[in-house]
């Protein structure tokens, strides 16, 4: 690459660079919550992309864990029942 | 643009470093045998060449001992054998005395070039996995795409593993062929009856970057 921003650490090896992207997480919710924030980076012009990880990972029938996002904002609902719903963390982020 | 605070923008005008938003840091990597249980909540599987791995979960209902001393349970059991690389939100405060590092105004840590950040490849969303099954040299594929040189690894948001009404039970998993990080049929897939395996299998799945980690 011949122009742009890199950044290296001490061994040399590439930390930053324009062809992959940092994650930023913008909330880390868990238990059973109904949760709508709003985030400057969620904006359309920010040119990031958003995105969230749960974890543990979600089983193929799993459905009481949504998220979703709208201009500006997102929102978490985890409706599982409480004992269960504390064992998911949501981590919200952008790309 | 949050219009405030420092942010590092690259030459596609994308914010990469904010102080208001942290990274996700690299915290630990370990090769994984299979039958390894997983404790970190996040993880990302970097599969061995030609092994085709996965995880089933867990969710505490095995007892392990945690390595880290923390008294957590373990979260996920890996299928299969490959590394796993582990991330970690909120490290430490810390001054090398070089590179950059970013710190919010409350003085907590975001980011630091001195250690390795979560860096996004690709998300995939797919509502049925099963509908992308193609026969590539002879191997039941599910979705591939060639990385080059980069080390690739996979953070499993929604599971692709499970067979319909045997929910312990392996169809799908990772593998690297060569520069192909791949989705294939795993080395469970072959005993379960078709009718098993025709749900909607919804599947989410992060592709990292794991170069020099």
């Amino acid at each position: 690459m011949g122009q742009g921003l890199q950044v290296f650490d001490e061994n040399g090896n590439i930390v930053l660079d324009t062809d992959n992207r940092v994650v930023k997480i913008l909330g880390v919710h868990t238990g059973r919550i109904d949760i709508t924030k709003t985030h400057p980076l969620l904006l359309p012009n920010s040119g990031l992309t958003p995105f969230y990880l749960v974890s543990p990972a979600l089983g193929w029938n799993d459905t009481n864990m949504k998220v979703t996002f709208s201009s500006g904002g997102y929102r978490v609902v985890n409706s599982y029942p409480a004992n269960y719903s504390k064992t998911y963390t949501v981590y919200v982020g952008v790309y | 643009m949050t219009g405030y605070g420092l942010e590092v923008t690259d030459d596609n005008g994308i914010a990469q470093v904010v102080d208001t938003a942290p990274s996700l840091n690299f915290h630990s990597k370990f090769y994984a045998p299979h039958g390894t249980l997983v404790f970190d909540d996040i993880f990302a599987i970097k599969p061995s060449e030609g092994v085709v791995v996965n995880t089933t979960r867990r969710l505490g209902n095995l007892s392990g001992t945690d390595p880290s001393g923390e008294g957590k349970k373990p979260l996920e059991e890996l299928w299969g054998n490959g590394t796993i690389v582990t991330f970690r939100l909120g490290l430490p405060k810390t001054s090398h005395g070089f590179g950059l590092e970013v710190f919010s105004e409350l003085g907590e840590f975001q980011f630091s070039s001195s250690v390795k950040v979560l860096r996004v490849l690709d998300v995939i969303r797919m509502d049925n996995i099963f509908s992308n099954k193609q026969t590539i040299d002879g191997r039941e594929t599910y979705w591939r795409k060639n990385y080059g040189a980069k080390e690739v690894a996979v953070i499993v948001m929604q599971m692709p593993v499970w067979a319909g009404y045997l929910e312990n039970i392996h169809t799908t998993g990772f593998v690297k062929r060569g520069e192909w990080f791949c989705i294939e049929t795993g080395m469970y897939a072959d005993d379960i009856p078709s009718y098993l395996i025709d749900d909607a299998l919804k599947t989410q799945l992060l592709i990292i970057d794991v170069s020099h980690m």
